[in-house]
């Protein structure tokens, strides 16, 4: 149960773009364990589909380059996979839930057979036994079966994305990357797919990667948290720990940023000046030009290291470094 | 660095596409050329005629041959290729323009010319036919098949002044036809006009023919039809059962020296000198002064052909609009035009390759010699243009720069392009306006439309010619010619002329007098054609309308 | 889907008789006699008249177009040719298949080259055969076709002696014409592949069938293909109707007895029936060819088709 399933280490990420250099990730670290979620939080161009594609390994070459990194399934580094081992991880180990229902199907296919298409991609099946199969995925993600033989846009955005998790799930698989999965998703749908998510997930033990840029579907569906910007992770620990006790300025931010309905206040309270260009991040800390607590030494040298505050919970903040003291925060102040 | 390429690439072409354009307009003066012309052996090897002894025939001649659309062979001016090869008429003309019998019988010594009978001031004439004709099906072909023949294009097909002249043509037993005519064929041409220019038919054989001679040919002649791809290919054949086996009677013209004919259909003046080039095809006929220096002597290809240069039937001229609507209409206007026209610089930007003449008369035709046009002092004998002398009369109109319209054809384009020029170099406001024929035509009825016409004009003799532009007979009103003049006294001069007895020297010289004074026309320069032949045809012959029967001709064998 | 197809043949019912009025108004006001063409300059009045009153032209305009009408629609007689004496569908016959030879090796030589041709160059994007292919692809497409076609005779012909220049014998003889013809055509589609490919090989149902663990050639040619060519289809469509009404050029410089010919010696002979069969039977081609291309499009995309069947149901019965 908490054997570690997927490690990713020091993982760098470029695109290259009319001459420029877009540094998407740079330098991150996750840890996940068998059965357990974590949601990967963020604003938009953070790096959060980068990371997921990268473990895939379906970057598009020419713009992204991996410069540097390792991705540990189980024992074997993904990366040091040759293209034919790795085709077998793809849709079968690892799956992939993308962002956009609309977009994401081949409209000249029906959707029974894309979803055939990948059992029978993975399993030496007839046909028929793939087609049967893929009927059941259709029934279970809450699609009659009947409707196999129909095309994607016979269907509505909320059952498109039904269709797509079910593709996803056909063949089992160790790890699901869940890209912005109810985005795209009215209010009332976004909940009964999440939530068949998350009973599809109990039911075949699988660990997931939910990316999201939304905090309530973390609180409904994660068991671990990392927060990321500007293509590292700046904070990450448990679900309570996070919400309860958010130790990064950028979180503490986050947070601040939601409205409250007991809230009297006219406006909203956001966190003041814009994600950094990444052609050409900042010195120091990413953050460090937005930060309200920001101070010399944030401005200098690399990005700081991640700091362990309490059992499980990191930080990458200077200010939690043992030596400075009298810049102790607490989440009073800031609130 | 991308911009700059395609910038370059948009110059380049620009620069060919300029280049290929600026080629139209400016003819080369070819200079040498007509030099080269004039040193051709060939032409003075044909002038004595075939060889005695038994020629060597040749096995296939591929000619070119621009597209036809049927292959009928009706119409007075029918064109389809080796009509004269496959069919015969009763009478045809020689490259002399003599008429001499074919079907009629030369044996039989009529009182009219040989072959037939007639009595003067009668419009009847009685025509005897051999009794041994046969056509390709082995039909016999006898004085009915004449009359069937004749009637059938008078009512069924394109005639030229035969509608109420030819009233009725009958067999008065096998070997006997009687034509009636409204009145005695006393004009010049009339009767060659009927005689030779009907081919002869058997009755049952067209009426069989599913596309009624449309796409096949049935005739009587040395060769017959073998097949014929419509736009691409039309094959004949020697013909072994030729009806005229009597060989003191067979002339030249009837001859059959090669096996097989075949006339390609090619539209292209490019491909054809290919297709020479390669050896797809032995001859070709009427190619033009630029396409012809390769096969001249000293040429790339004159080791396989010889260029025959012979002069063309038309008389390039200048009709003037002398109706009222047209500013043309004054005297002096027309002198003015006619005065700034160089003659010489003409022919010499046209190429150097045609003939300037000193009137409307050119020199093929047999009659030319009765008149001394040369020497006339008149616009058309000028050697160079007097400014003076333009400027002089453009006063007396009153001329004050109105707009003139040069209307003119496509295939005049480039002389037209010079006239326009020549005329706006004396200060008159000319305007060009080159349409295709059937719009230029269209355009000529209307006296309010045009001024000056640039045209080409043929015929039998030159007074025929003069009879095609100037006779009253050729506009639907018939009081007029076709250029809106009315001058009756110079009208009956033209009547005059074109009858026998009044086809006369002095008749002709008043007529062209009468013209000059009044400035009615101008006969600008004739061309000269020039037609590709193998190189082992040591005699070419042509028959009427100068068409070429290279079945006929003779060849040498090839050396061992 | 049925009910589509009989709608649209319907439609080009009315288009072709609509074209039909159309051109036979046209020419009755082009200037121009044909039988001033047909016996030259030198005829009389007198035969002129007689000659028009032959081919019944001084009949008034409506009695002349209802009689080209009934004859057309009702007895599907087009006339004979004034200057071929031949019944205007007889030459046809014998004429439009080359024709549509002409035009359907174009196509194929269009699929066969121009498609891969794309493919490749969006596949090695920025290297030298995609930038070779973009040159290729403008210079082709500007260079006016019969300086090509020349240019290809006299190299072939003339200078290697490799093929005959012009003519129809045998089969080495179309093998210039069809290239000339359909070289523009391959520039073009070439380059509408590319752009295509380009352009769905970026999205996300490519991505998705990536991460769902198929070989790359699977995903370009079950996924990728199907959708990228759907554009393309229509160029082909296209270009099959431009060759076929459009193929006088190549048909003047090759000697190549075809329609273009046909209805250019028609124009300048004012001979009215081979204009009107050549226009009418043009607009039939082309309507059909576009029916043709909508019914692949249909096929191939099933959106497409279902946008088809809401169209012919009468009152949304089948609609979705």
């Amino acid at each position: 149960m908490n054997e570690t399933l997927l490690t990713i280490k020091n993982l760098h990420v470029q695109y290259t773009s009319g001459g420029q250099i877009v540094r998407a990730v740079n330098g991150v670290d996750i840890e996940l364990k068998k059965g357990e979620t974590l949601g990967l939080v963020g604003e938009t161009g953070a790096g959060k589909t980068t990371i997921s594609k990268a473990i895939l390994r379906i970057l598009p070459d020419p713009p992204a380059k991996v410069t540097c990194g390792e991705v540990w399934l189980n024992d074997v580094n993904l990366f040091d996979l040759p293209a034919r081992e790795m085709l077998e991880v793809r849709g079968n180990k690892i799956a992939m839930i993308f962002q956009d229902p609309m977009t994401a199907l081949n409209p000249t296919m029906t959707v029974g057979n894309q979803i055939a298409e990948v059992i029978l991609q993975h399993n030496d099946i007839s046909n028929k036994e793939a087609m049967k199969r893929a009927a059941s995925m259709l029934e279970m993600v809450g699609i009659p079966a009947m409707r196999y033989m129909e095309y994607p846009h016979q269907f509505s955005g909320g059952m498109k994305q039904r269709v797509v998790i079910a593709m996803a799930l056909a063949c089992n698989p160790e790890l699901i990357l869940a890209d912005e999965p109810t985005t795209a998703l009215d209010v009332t749908i976004q909940a009964q797919v999440l939530e068949m998510m998350i009973n599809l997930k109990q039911k075949m033990n699988t660990s997931m990667i939910l990316i999201t840029h939304d905090l309530g579907v973390v609180a409904q569906t994660c068991d671990r948290v990392a927060v990321i910007y500007a293509g590292q992770i700046v904070e990450s620990g448990t679900k309570e720990e996070i919400f309860n006790n958010p130790l990064h300025p950028y979180t503490i931010g986050l947070f601040g940023a939601l409205p409250k309905l007991n809230d009297d206040s006219k406006r909203l309270s956001p966190i003041l000046g814009l994600p950094p260009d990444p052609t050409n991040l900042p010195e120091g800390c990413s953050f460090n030009p937005r930060c309200p607590h920001a101070f010399e030494d944030c401005t200098v040298g690399q990005t700081p290291e991640m700091i362990e505050v309490t059992p499980g919970h990191f930080v990458r903040c200077i200010l939690f470094r043992k030596e400075s003291v009298h810049h102790g925060i607490s989440r009073s102040q800031t609130s | 660095m991308k911009k700059y390429l395609a910038l370059l690439l948009a110059l380049c072409m620009v620069f060919a596409l300029a280049a290929c354009g600026g080629d139209s307009k400016e003819p080369e003066p070819t200079s040498n050329l007509s030099e080269k012309l004039g040193e051709q052996d060939i032409q003075k090897e044909m002038q004595e005629g075939p060889e005695q002894e038994e020629t060597y025939t040749r096995d296939r001649v591929v000619l070119a041959w621009n597209s036809v659309t049927s292959l009928s062979p009706w119409g007075t001016r029918n064109s389809t290729p080796g009509n004269y090869e496959v069919y015969e008429m009763l009478y045809e003309c020689d490259a002399n323009g003599e008429m001499y019998p074919l079907l009629a019988d030369a044996t039989y010594n009529g009182n009219f010319m040989p072959g037939c009978d007639h009595e003067k001031g009668t419009g009847v004439y009685t025509v005897k036919i051999y009794d041994y004709i046969k056509d390709h099906k082995g039909r016999p072909v006898t004085a009915h098949d004449v009359a069937y023949s004749y009637m059938y294009q008078l009512n069924n097909e394109s005639t030229s002044g035969w509608k109420d002249n030819l009233l009725n043509v009958e067999a008065e037993d096998d070997t006997t036809v009687v034509f009636t005519f409204a009145q005695d064929q006393t004009n010049v041409g009339q009767l060659l006009n009927i005689l030779c220019r009907c081919f002869i038919v058997n009755e049952e054989s067209h009426k069989e023919s599913a596309s009624a001679l449309a796409n096949e040919m049935i005739g009587t002649g040395p060769y017959k039809f073998k097949s014929y791809t419509s736009g691409s290919e039309l094959i004949l054949e020697r013909n072994e059962d030729y009806w005229q086996t009597n060989k003191e009677l067979r002339r030249q013209e009837q001859q059959a020296n090669v096996e097989t004919i075949v006339y390609k259909f090619i539209d292209e003046a490019s491909q054809k000198v290919i297709g020479l080039k390669t050896g797809e095809i032995d001859f070709a006929a009427v190619m033009s002064a630029k396409d012809i220096e390769p096969f001249l002597d000293g040429g790339e290809f004159a080791d396989r052909f010889n260029v025959f240069t012979y002069p063309q039937k038309f008389v390039f001229n200048l009709a003037p609009n002398c109706s009222d609507q047209s500013i043309m209409g004054d005297i002096n206007m027309r002198l003015a035009v006619f005065n700034a026209i160089d003659q010489d610089a003409l022919v010499a930007a046209l190429g150097g390759t045609d003939t300037r003449i000193y009137s409307y008369a050119s020199a093929y035709y047999s009659d030319f010699d009765w008149v001394d046009y040369k020497s006339m002092d008149n616009y058309n004998t000028r050697t160079s243009v007097d400014p003076d002398v333009v400027k002089g009369y453009l006063e007396k109109a009153g001329y004050k720069g109105e707009k003139v319209i040069l209307l003119s054809t496509n295939s005049l384009t480039d002389a037209t392009n010079v006239i326009e020029g020549m005329l706006l170099a004396q200060g008159i406001n000319v305007e060009a306006k080159i349409l295709d024929d059937p719009s230029a035509n269209a355009l000529l009825a209307d006296p309010a439309g045009w001024d000056i016409m640039v045209g080409m004009m043929a015929g039998d003799y030159n007074v025929t010619v003069w009879q095609h532009g100037f006779s009253y007979g050729n506009t639907p009103t018939g009081d007029r010619t076709m250029y809106h003049l009315i001058d009756d006294e110079w009208e009956d001069l033209l009547n005059l002329c074109i009858s026998e007895d009044g086809h006369t020297p002095e008749n002709m010289k008043a007529w062209w007098e009468h013209c000059v004074e009044n400035a009615y026309a101008m006969g600008l320069y004739t061309s000269n054609a020039h037609d590709i032949l193998p190189e082992d045809m040591t005699y070419y012959v042509r028959g009427d309308k100068l068409t070429p029967l290279t079945g006929a001709s003779t060849y040498a064998a090839p050396k061992a | 889907m049925w009910r589509y197809i009989v709608k649209r043949l319907l439609w080009m019912v009315v288009i072709v008789v609509c074209v039909a009025l159309l051109i036979f108004t046209v020419l009755w006001f082009v200037p121009g006699d044909p039988a001033q063409i047909a016996l030259g300059s030198e005829a009389t009045a007198a035969d002129l008249e007689a000659y028009r009153e032959l081919l019944g032209l001084n009949d008034p305009f409506l009695v002349q177009m209802g009689r080209f009408m009934r004859d057309t629609f009702l007895r599907l007689d087009f006339g004979i040719s004034y200057s071929f004496k031949v019944p205007v569908i007889e030459e046809f016959a014998i004429r439009l298949p080359r024709t549509f030879l002409l035009g359907a090796f174009s196509l194929v030589l269009n699929m066969v080259i121009g498609i891969p041709l794309g493919i490749l160059a969006a596949n090695h994007r920025n290297s030298v055969i995609d930038r070779g292919l973009l040159v290729f692809a403008m210079v082709f497409s500007s260079m006016p076709q019969f300086f090509f076609a020349l240019v290809l005779v006299v190299v072939f012909a003339l200078e290697l002696n490799l093929l005959p220049p012009f003519g129809i014998a045998t089969w080495k003889h179309w093998i210039i014409p069809v290239l000339a013809a359909s070289l523009s055509g391959i520039a073009q589609i070439a380059r509408h592949t590319r752009a295509s490919v380009l352009e769905t090989i970026r999205a996300d149902f490519v991505t998705t069938a990536r991460a769902k663990g198929l070989e790359e050639r699977k995903v370009i040619y079950r996924h990728m293909l199907p959708n990228a060519l759907i554009p393309v289809i229509s160029d082909l469509g296209m270009h099959l109707s431009m060759i076929v009404g459009g193929s006088v050029v190549i048909e003047t410089v090759f000697s190549f007895p075809g329609v273009g010919l046909y209805m250019l010696y028609g124009i300048n002979a004012r001979d009215y029936p081979v204009v009107r069969g050549c226009v009418l039977i043009l607009a039939v081609f082309s309507a059909f060819v576009m029916l043709v291309v909508d019914l692949v499009y249909a096929f191939l995309d099933p959106r497409i088709k279902a946008q088809y069947v809401n169209y012919a149901a009468k009152s949304g019965g089948k609609a979705k």
